[in-house]
Protein backbone atom coordinates (compact mmCIF):
# COMPACT_ATOMS: atom_id res chain seq x y z
CA UNK A 1 0.00 0.00 0.00
CA UNK A 2 3.02 2.14 1.04
CA UNK A 3 4.63 1.54 -2.52
CA UNK A 4 1.50 2.60 -4.43
CA UNK A 5 1.38 5.35 -2.36
CA UNK A 6 4.58 6.58 -3.30
CA UNK A 7 4.49 5.54 -7.05
CA UNK A 8 1.24 7.85 -7.28
CA UNK A 9 3.09 10.73 -5.32
CA UNK A 10 5.90 10.45 -8.05
CA UNK A 11 2.95 10.67 -10.81
CA UNK A 12 2.01 13.90 -9.56
CA UNK A 13 5.09 15.16 -9.13
CA UNK A 14 5.35 14.53 -13.07
CA UNK A 15 8.63 12.38 -12.33
CA UNK A 16 9.93 12.23 -16.02
CA UNK A 17 10.91 8.50 -17.20
CA UNK A 18 12.20 7.06 -20.43
CA UNK A 19 9.62 6.98 -23.07
CA UNK A 20 8.08 3.78 -23.68
CA UNK A 21 5.68 3.43 -26.87
CA UNK A 22 3.64 6.68 -26.30
CA UNK A 23 5.21 9.53 -26.76
CA UNK A 24 3.72 11.94 -24.67
CA UNK A 25 5.69 14.84 -22.93
CA UNK A 26 6.34 14.49 -18.92
CA UNK A 27 3.39 17.21 -17.81
CA UNK A 28 0.50 15.60 -19.76
CA UNK A 29 -1.10 12.06 -18.39
CA UNK A 30 -4.10 11.91 -19.50
CA UNK A 31 -5.14 8.92 -22.39
CA UNK A 32 -7.11 9.76 -25.68
CA UNK A 33 -11.17 9.33 -25.46
CA UNK A 34 -10.61 9.84 -21.48
CA UNK A 35 -13.00 12.95 -21.49
CA UNK A 36 -15.43 11.11 -23.49
CA UNK A 37 -15.94 8.38 -20.53
CA UNK A 38 -16.19 10.96 -17.82
CA UNK A 39 -18.66 13.38 -19.36
CA UNK A 40 -20.67 10.41 -19.80
CA UNK A 41 -20.34 9.61 -16.16
CA UNK A 42 -21.37 13.35 -15.44
CA UNK A 43 -23.82 13.43 -17.20
CA UNK A 44 -25.11 9.64 -16.87
CA UNK A 45 -24.68 8.72 -13.22
CA UNK A 46 -23.16 11.74 -11.35
CA UNK A 47 -25.99 14.61 -12.17
CA UNK A 48 -28.79 11.97 -12.37
CA UNK A 49 -27.58 10.75 -8.97
CA UNK A 50 -27.94 14.23 -7.57
CA UNK A 51 -31.59 14.56 -8.91
CA UNK A 52 -32.51 11.14 -7.43
CA UNK A 53 -31.16 12.70 -4.09
CA UNK A 54 -33.09 15.73 -4.43
CA UNK A 55 -36.39 14.12 -5.91
CA UNK A 56 -35.59 12.17 -2.06
CA UNK A 57 -35.41 15.10 -0.05
CA UNK A 58 -38.34 16.69 -1.54
CA UNK A 59 -40.65 13.75 -1.34
CA UNK A 60 -39.42 13.49 2.35
CA UNK A 61 -39.64 17.26 3.47
CA UNK A 62 -43.28 17.24 4.44
CA UNK A 63 -42.60 14.26 6.99
CA UNK A 64 -42.57 16.47 10.82
CA UNK A 65 -43.09 19.82 9.83
CA UNK A 66 -45.63 20.44 12.71
CA UNK A 67 -43.14 19.04 15.69
CA UNK A 68 -41.11 20.84 17.44
CA UNK A 69 -39.46 19.06 20.26
CA UNK A 70 -41.00 19.98 24.01
CA UNK A 71 -38.68 22.48 25.90
CA UNK A 72 -36.98 21.27 28.90
CA UNK A 73 -34.28 23.33 30.31
CA UNK A 74 -31.29 21.04 29.90
CA UNK A 75 -28.43 21.93 31.54
CA UNK A 76 -25.64 20.44 29.34
CA UNK A 77 -27.84 22.43 26.14
CA UNK A 78 -28.18 26.73 25.12
CA UNK A 79 -24.93 27.14 27.09
CA UNK A 80 -24.14 30.68 27.62
CA UNK A 81 -20.61 30.83 28.99
CA UNK A 82 -20.34 33.97 27.45
CA UNK A 83 -22.70 36.25 25.50
CA UNK A 84 -22.12 35.82 21.81
CA UNK A 85 -20.15 39.32 20.26
CA UNK A 86 -23.04 40.04 18.00
CA UNK A 87 -26.53 41.30 18.77
CA UNK A 88 -28.03 40.69 21.85
CA UNK A 89 -25.29 37.89 22.47
CA UNK A 90 -27.98 35.47 23.57
CA UNK A 91 -28.38 34.23 19.99
CA UNK A 92 -26.19 31.94 17.91
CA UNK A 93 -25.35 33.36 14.37
CA UNK A 94 -27.98 30.86 12.40
CA UNK A 95 -30.93 31.68 15.35
CA UNK A 96 -33.76 30.03 13.85
CA UNK A 97 -37.08 31.13 16.53
CA UNK A 98 -39.54 28.53 15.35
CA UNK A 99 -36.71 25.69 16.11
CA UNK A 100 -33.59 27.22 18.45
CA UNK A 101 -35.33 27.87 22.01
CA UNK A 102 -33.18 30.19 23.73
CA UNK A 103 -31.98 28.88 27.53
CA UNK A 104 -35.22 30.09 28.59
CA UNK A 105 -37.70 28.47 25.96
CA UNK A 106 -38.65 29.12 22.91
CA UNK A 107 -38.97 32.66 21.47
CA UNK A 108 -42.11 32.66 20.15
CA UNK A 109 -44.26 30.56 22.50
CA UNK B 1 18.06 38.17 -22.57
CA UNK B 2 18.04 35.79 -18.96
CA UNK B 3 21.43 35.84 -17.33
CA UNK B 4 20.93 32.51 -15.47
CA UNK B 5 22.57 29.33 -16.20
CA UNK B 6 19.89 27.39 -14.09
CA UNK B 7 15.91 26.31 -14.12
CA UNK B 8 15.17 27.85 -11.10
CA UNK B 9 13.22 30.99 -10.21
CA UNK B 10 14.59 33.67 -8.70
CA UNK B 11 11.90 35.60 -7.37
CA UNK B 12 11.91 39.35 -7.66
CA UNK B 13 11.42 41.10 -4.20
CA UNK B 14 7.79 41.40 -2.58
CA UNK B 15 5.92 43.44 -0.60
CA UNK B 16 3.06 40.83 -0.44
CA UNK B 17 4.53 38.55 2.46
CA UNK B 18 4.69 41.78 4.75
CA UNK B 19 1.68 42.88 3.83
CA UNK B 20 0.31 38.92 4.32
CA UNK B 21 2.36 38.89 8.13
CA UNK B 22 0.95 42.48 8.91
CA UNK B 23 -3.13 41.31 7.94
CA UNK B 24 -2.39 37.92 9.73
CA UNK B 25 -1.72 40.39 13.23
CA UNK B 26 -4.51 42.71 12.08
CA UNK B 27 -7.08 39.82 11.79
CA UNK B 28 -5.92 38.05 15.04
CA UNK B 29 -5.59 41.22 17.49
CA UNK B 30 -9.20 42.67 15.67
CA UNK B 31 -10.64 39.29 16.46
CA UNK B 32 -9.94 39.83 20.02
CA UNK B 33 -10.91 43.28 20.03
CA UNK B 34 -14.39 42.13 18.65
CA UNK B 35 -14.61 39.66 21.64
CA UNK B 36 -13.73 42.09 24.62
CA UNK B 37 -14.29 45.56 23.60
CA UNK B 38 -16.65 44.87 20.42
CA UNK B 39 -15.06 47.07 18.09
CA UNK B 40 -14.79 45.71 14.42
CA UNK B 41 -12.84 48.01 13.05
CA UNK B 42 -9.20 46.17 13.33
CA UNK B 43 -11.06 43.35 12.20
CA UNK B 44 -12.18 44.36 8.63
CA UNK B 45 -8.89 46.14 8.05
CA UNK B 46 -7.06 42.77 8.67
CA UNK B 47 -10.05 41.38 6.63
CA UNK B 48 -9.38 43.59 3.58
CA UNK B 49 -5.41 43.99 3.70
CA UNK B 50 -5.68 40.04 3.71
CA UNK B 51 -7.89 39.43 0.85
CA UNK B 52 -6.11 42.33 -1.08
CA UNK B 53 -2.78 40.39 -0.21
CA UNK B 54 -3.59 37.44 -1.76
CA UNK B 55 -5.56 39.25 -4.79
CA UNK B 56 -2.33 40.54 -5.58
CA UNK B 57 0.35 37.74 -4.25
CA UNK B 58 -1.01 35.55 -6.47
CA UNK B 59 -1.93 37.52 -9.79
CA UNK B 60 2.11 38.08 -9.84
CA UNK B 61 2.28 34.37 -9.45
CA UNK B 62 0.62 34.69 -12.56
CA UNK B 63 1.99 36.84 -14.33
CA UNK B 64 5.54 35.31 -13.52
CA UNK B 65 4.18 31.92 -14.91
CA UNK B 66 1.76 32.46 -17.54
CA UNK B 67 3.43 35.70 -19.04
CA UNK B 68 7.22 35.85 -18.26
CA UNK B 69 7.51 32.15 -18.22
CA UNK B 70 9.27 31.64 -14.82
CA UNK B 71 7.69 27.98 -14.68
CA UNK B 72 9.89 25.30 -15.84
CA UNK B 73 9.29 21.67 -15.27
CA UNK B 74 12.03 22.23 -11.64
CA UNK B 75 9.72 24.86 -10.99
CA UNK B 76 6.67 23.32 -11.39
CA UNK B 77 7.39 20.47 -9.33
CA UNK B 78 8.51 22.48 -6.56
CA UNK B 79 4.80 23.53 -6.31
CA UNK B 80 3.33 20.69 -7.01
CA UNK B 81 5.40 19.46 -3.35
CA UNK B 82 4.43 22.71 -1.97
CA UNK B 83 0.23 22.14 -2.64
CA UNK B 84 1.05 18.51 -1.50
CA UNK B 85 2.44 19.13 1.96
CA UNK B 86 0.01 21.97 1.90
CA UNK B 87 -2.72 19.93 1.72
CA UNK B 88 -1.30 17.20 4.55
CA UNK B 89 -1.27 20.45 7.02
CA UNK B 90 -4.83 20.71 6.33
CA UNK B 91 -5.33 17.06 6.73
CA UNK B 92 -3.48 17.03 10.45
CA UNK B 93 -6.23 20.19 11.00
CA UNK B 94 -9.44 18.57 10.09
CA UNK B 95 -7.59 15.49 12.16
CA UNK B 96 -7.94 17.60 15.07
CA UNK B 97 -11.48 18.29 14.99
CA UNK B 98 -12.46 14.76 14.14
CA UNK B 99 -10.31 13.41 17.44
CA UNK B 100 -12.43 15.72 19.50
CA UNK B 101 -15.88 14.79 18.15
CA UNK B 102 -14.69 10.92 18.53
CA UNK B 103 -13.16 11.81 22.05
CA UNK B 104 -16.74 12.68 23.09
CA UNK B 105 -19.17 10.78 20.67
CA UNK B 106 -17.14 7.28 22.06
CA UNK B 107 -17.43 8.22 25.67
CA UNK B 108 -20.49 10.11 26.32
CA UNK B 109 -20.19 11.68 30.29
CA UNK B 110 -23.28 11.22 32.54
CA UNK B 111 -23.98 14.93 32.18
CA UNK B 112 -25.03 14.25 28.07
CA UNK B 113 -26.92 11.22 29.70
CA UNK B 114 -24.40 8.47 29.23
CA UNK B 115 -25.30 8.04 25.21
CA UNK B 116 -24.80 9.61 21.95
CA UNK B 117 -26.49 12.06 20.56
CA UNK B 118 -26.74 13.33 23.72
CA UNK B 119 -30.06 13.77 25.71
CA UNK B 120 -32.20 16.41 23.97
CA UNK B 121 -30.11 16.79 20.65
CA UNK B 122 -32.70 15.56 17.80
CA UNK B 123 -29.89 14.72 14.80
CA UNK B 124 -30.38 15.42 11.16
CA UNK B 125 -31.58 12.72 9.10
CA UNK B 126 -28.43 11.59 7.72
CA UNK B 127 -30.72 10.16 4.35
CA UNK B 128 -31.99 13.58 3.83
CA UNK B 129 -30.54 16.66 3.15
CA UNK B 130 -27.01 15.13 4.09
CA UNK B 131 -26.90 12.39 1.43
CA UNK B 132 -28.28 15.14 -1.19
CA UNK B 133 -24.92 17.27 -0.07
CA UNK B 134 -22.99 13.59 -0.85
CA UNK B 135 -24.01 13.23 -4.02
CA UNK B 136 -23.56 16.77 -4.95
CA UNK B 137 -19.65 16.50 -4.23
CA UNK B 138 -19.27 13.28 -5.52
CA UNK B 139 -21.10 14.81 -8.60
CA UNK B 140 -18.55 17.54 -9.07
CA UNK B 141 -15.51 15.22 -8.27
CA UNK B 142 -16.71 13.65 -11.72
CA UNK B 143 -17.00 16.57 -13.36
CA UNK B 144 -13.80 18.44 -12.55
CA UNK B 145 -12.33 14.94 -13.81
CA UNK B 146 -14.08 15.71 -17.23
CA UNK B 147 -12.62 19.19 -17.44
CA UNK B 148 -9.22 17.63 -16.18
CA UNK B 149 -9.45 15.29 -19.41
CA UNK B 150 -11.15 18.14 -21.79
CA UNK B 151 -8.33 20.38 -21.14
CA UNK B 152 -5.44 17.74 -21.81
CA UNK B 153 -6.83 16.50 -24.65
CA UNK B 154 -7.44 19.92 -26.30
CA UNK B 155 -11.09 20.59 -25.77
CA UNK B 156 -11.96 23.98 -24.75
CA UNK B 157 -15.93 24.16 -24.64
CA UNK B 158 -15.87 21.15 -23.18
CA UNK B 159 -13.63 21.98 -20.57
CA UNK B 160 -15.38 25.12 -20.07
CA UNK B 161 -18.91 23.49 -19.74
CA UNK B 162 -17.66 20.63 -17.20
CA UNK B 163 -15.73 23.50 -14.94
CA UNK B 164 -19.21 25.46 -15.02
CA UNK B 165 -20.79 22.60 -13.74
CA UNK B 166 -18.24 22.11 -10.99
CA UNK B 167 -18.41 25.29 -9.71
CA UNK B 168 -22.15 25.55 -9.77
CA UNK B 169 -22.35 22.04 -7.96
CA UNK B 170 -20.14 23.71 -4.92
CA UNK B 171 -22.23 26.40 -4.80
CA UNK B 172 -25.28 24.18 -4.68
CA UNK B 173 -23.69 22.71 -1.82
CA UNK B 174 -22.95 26.04 -0.21
CA UNK B 175 -26.77 26.83 -0.14
CA UNK B 176 -27.84 23.36 1.02
CA UNK B 177 -25.30 23.15 3.95
CA UNK B 178 -26.29 27.38 4.11
CA UNK B 179 -30.20 26.07 4.96
CA UNK B 180 -29.53 23.19 7.46
CA UNK B 181 -27.32 25.64 9.51
CA UNK B 182 -30.65 27.43 9.47
CA UNK B 183 -33.58 25.05 9.80
CA UNK B 184 -31.35 22.48 12.72
CA UNK B 185 -32.77 22.04 15.51
CA UNK B 186 -29.60 22.36 17.75
CA UNK B 187 -27.19 25.22 17.91
CA UNK B 188 -23.38 25.38 17.96
CA UNK B 189 -24.12 25.88 22.06
CA UNK B 190 -25.75 22.69 22.73
CA UNK B 191 -23.22 21.20 24.44
CA UNK B 192 -20.20 19.20 23.30
CA UNK B 193 -22.82 17.89 20.63
CA UNK B 194 -22.86 21.15 18.56
CA UNK B 195 -19.43 22.76 19.50
CA UNK B 196 -18.17 18.97 17.45
CA UNK B 197 -20.61 19.65 14.60
CA UNK B 198 -20.92 22.69 13.95
CA UNK B 199 -16.30 23.81 13.74
CA UNK B 200 -16.07 20.19 12.03
CA UNK B 201 -18.83 20.97 9.03
CA UNK B 202 -18.05 24.87 9.55
CA UNK B 203 -14.15 24.64 8.84
CA UNK B 204 -15.31 21.95 5.76
CA UNK B 205 -17.97 24.84 4.19
CA UNK B 206 -15.15 27.65 4.84
CA UNK B 207 -13.37 25.09 2.29
CA UNK B 208 -16.00 24.39 -0.26
CA UNK B 209 -15.81 28.13 -0.23
CA UNK B 210 -12.24 28.52 -0.38
CA UNK B 211 -12.18 25.86 -3.23
CA UNK B 212 -15.01 26.78 -5.28
CA UNK B 213 -13.23 30.24 -5.17
CA UNK B 214 -9.81 28.72 -6.43
CA UNK B 215 -12.17 26.82 -9.25
CA UNK B 216 -13.18 30.30 -10.05
CA UNK B 217 -10.04 31.66 -10.44
CA UNK B 218 -9.46 28.73 -12.66
CA UNK B 219 -12.58 29.30 -15.09
CA UNK B 220 -11.56 32.78 -15.80
CA UNK B 221 -8.11 32.10 -16.48
CA UNK B 222 -9.22 29.51 -18.85
CA UNK B 223 -11.67 31.76 -20.62
CA UNK B 224 -8.15 34.31 -20.49
CA UNK B 225 -6.50 30.99 -22.71
CA UNK B 226 -4.01 30.37 -19.54
CA UNK B 227 -3.84 27.06 -19.73
CA UNK B 228 -2.13 24.26 -22.28
CA UNK B 229 -3.02 20.72 -22.64
CA UNK B 230 0.68 20.20 -21.16
CA UNK B 231 0.15 22.80 -18.46
CA UNK B 232 -2.13 23.82 -16.22
CA UNK B 233 -0.37 23.31 -12.85
CA UNK B 234 -3.03 26.04 -10.92
CA UNK B 235 -5.78 23.96 -12.06
CA UNK B 236 -4.17 20.60 -11.14
CA UNK B 237 -3.94 22.21 -7.88
CA UNK B 238 -7.00 23.57 -7.50
CA UNK B 239 -8.79 20.16 -8.60
CA UNK B 240 -6.38 18.10 -5.97
CA UNK B 241 -7.95 20.71 -3.08
CA UNK B 242 -11.56 19.95 -4.16
CA UNK B 243 -11.11 16.44 -4.44
CA UNK B 244 -9.55 16.73 -0.69
CA UNK B 245 -12.87 18.86 0.12
CA UNK B 246 -14.87 15.92 -1.40
CA UNK B 247 -12.89 13.59 1.08
CA UNK B 248 -13.53 15.47 4.60
CA UNK B 249 -17.36 15.63 4.12
CA UNK B 250 -17.17 12.08 2.99
CA UNK B 251 -15.34 11.36 6.47
CA UNK B 252 -18.13 13.65 8.06
CA UNK B 253 -20.94 12.73 6.68
CA UNK B 254 -19.97 8.78 7.85
CA UNK B 255 -18.59 10.21 11.52
CA UNK B 256 -20.83 13.20 12.34
CA UNK B 257 -23.89 12.56 9.91
CA UNK B 258 -24.29 8.73 9.88
CA UNK B 259 -22.56 6.83 13.09
CA UNK B 260 -23.33 9.98 15.57
CA UNK B 261 -27.05 9.80 14.89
Amino acid sequence: MAVVGVSSVSRLLGRSRPQLGRPMSSGAHGEEGSARMWKTLTFFVALPGVAVSMLNVYLKSHHGEHERPEFIAYPHLRIRTKPFPWGDGNHTLFHNPHVNPLPTGYEDE
Amino acid sequence: MTHQSHAYHMVKPSPWPLTGALSALLMTSGLAMWFHSHSMTLLMLGLLTNTLTMYQWWRDVTRESTYQGHHTPPVQKGLRYGMILFITSEVFFFAGFFWAFYHSSLAPTPQLGGHWPPTGITPLNPLEVPLLNTSVLLASGVSITWAHHSLMENNRNQMIQALLITILLGLYFTLLQASEYFESPFTISDGIYGSTFFVATGFHGLHVIIGSTFLTICFIRQLMFHFTSKHHFGFEAAAWYWHFVDVVWLFLYVSIYWWGS
